[in-house]
């Protein structure tokens, strides 16, 4: 029989390791310092999105195509992450669409629970293709009862005057009865 | 849930098997024998139709693995497991231009772990699996993605046990983040932690019967867009 040469290994018994609690934390009984850290950052949006913020200002969807992959694409970019080559041609699209999928939220942004929930999802813009080609929003003039997916929706936008190039131009997309 | 009229209970009973096949993991935080589907659905609404019971826990974790080299693992151990293949893939950023219902990156992935691996018919040759399951529905949209069955099958193999330990396809037989916890960025540690203990024979109360060969895990991450996978083998 020939000797084993085996080499030892040692490992913990107790994988699960030893419970740390807020408690330690509170009653000093771990050594810990307190950061709080006050961070601000800008950030580059670059000149596709640049361009459809600008558009959300004047109350306008835009898309742009990539002719190669036949998308027209929105939120709209510089480049195809498909196929990597430059977007181009710009296109104005309805501020309708039909609703790709939603969430009725409990939770407000902050993760606080709420009583009235907020009605948040992915509305496919018309126009964009392939579908689904769109994106995230609110909706409203809708109760969590009647939001469906496939529902058609319209944009309800801020007056002019309150209009920032962001996003929240458009407050939420509403119930769409025409074509 | 529209697209395939897969029911909320289906997803359910994921969270249901998960929580029960975490008693007896020794790092276990949500393990419970005795949870039910009317638990789950009673449970807290959160973001409809997520409800609190639906999700696993943020939770603090590490997990390791020892890697060694062919050439030198029989001085370390007479039963090694060995690790076949691993993929990769990430789809776009603008999660809202893609269709959310079937993973594509975890096909991908999941095709370049199988080719390395040799598998040709993942179906038949994978004995289990320990897919991503930060979420019980996305266990199911996993193990679509690993094509371990059609797209909308998942929740009817769920259904029927198939998916149970003693299953012909045991899905996280660790009791997966919605029993044990979700160390968020450890997780595919976890994953591969379990596939080295079913296929060595030492998950103790969580074992496998019938001596599994081949197992994958996965793992997901950023807006969902990304997923990794490995697949290991009994040596």
């Amino acid at each position: 029989m020939e000797k084993s040469n085996k080499k030892e290994i040692t490992y913990p018994k107790n994988p699960a390791g030893t419970h740390l609690r807020s408690s330690d934390i509170r009653n000093k009984v771990i050594t810990h310092s307190w950061w709080e850290p006050e961070i601000q950052y800008a950030w580059s949006i670059g000149p596709a999105m640049s361009k459809f913020l600008h558009g959300l200002k004047e109350g306008k969807i835009l898309g742009i195509h990539c002719h190669k992959c036949k998308r027209l694409i929105t939120p709209p970019r510089s480049f195809c992450e498909y196929c990597y080559g430059p977007t181009d041609t710009w296109v104005e699209l309805k501020d309708t669409g039909t609703i790709n999928t939603y969430s009725i939220s409990y939770l407000d942004p902050n993760a606080n629970r709420i009583e009235d929930p907020i009605l948040i999802g992915v509305i496919s813009i018309d126009g964009a293709y392939p579908k689904p080609m769109g994106f995230m929003h609110y909706f409203g003039e809708m109760s969590k009862d009647e939001i469906k997916i496939g529902m058609r929706v319209k944009a309800v936008w801020k007056p002019e005057n309150e209009r920032e190039g962001a996003i929240t131009d458009i407050k939420y997309f509403k119930p769409y009865g025409g074509d | 849930m529209t697209v395939y009229d897969v029911k909320k209970e289906d997803i359910a009973r994921v969270s249901v098997k998960n929580k029960r096949n975490a008693v007896g993991h020794p790092c276990a935080q949500l393990a419970d024998p005795n949870i039910t589907v009317e638990d789950v659905l009673n449970s807290e609404i959160m973001a409809w139709p997520v409800q609190r019971l639906d999700i696993s826990p943020p939770s603090d974790g590490a997990a390791a693995l020892i890697y060694c080299s062919e050439d030198i693992v029989r001085q370390y151990t007479d039963d090694p497991v060995w690790v076949d293949g691993v993929g990769w893939n990430i789809d776009s950023t603008m999660w809202t231009n893609r269709d959310l219902y079937f993973p594509r990156y975890v096909s991908e992935a999941a095709k370049m772990a199988y080719k390395m691996a040799g598998i040709h018919n993942p179906r038949k040759e994978i004995d289990f699996a320990e897919p991503y399951d930060p979420f019980d529905y996305k266990e199911l949209h996993h193990m679509e993605g690993l094509l371990l069955c059609d797209k909308g099958q998942a929740p009817i193999l769920t259904r029927e046990g198939v998916t149970q330990r003693d299953g012909d396809l045991p899905i996280c037989p660790s009791g997966g983040l919605l029993g044990v916890g979700n160390p968020i960025a450890a997780t595919m540690g976890q994953k591969a932690c379990e596939l080295y203990w079913q296929l060595s024979g030492k998950a103790g109360k969580r074992q496998i019967p019938g001596d599994p060969m081949v197992g994958v895990g996965q793992a997901w991450g950023d807006i969902m867009q990304m997923a990794t996978v490995i697949c290991m083998r009994r040596g």
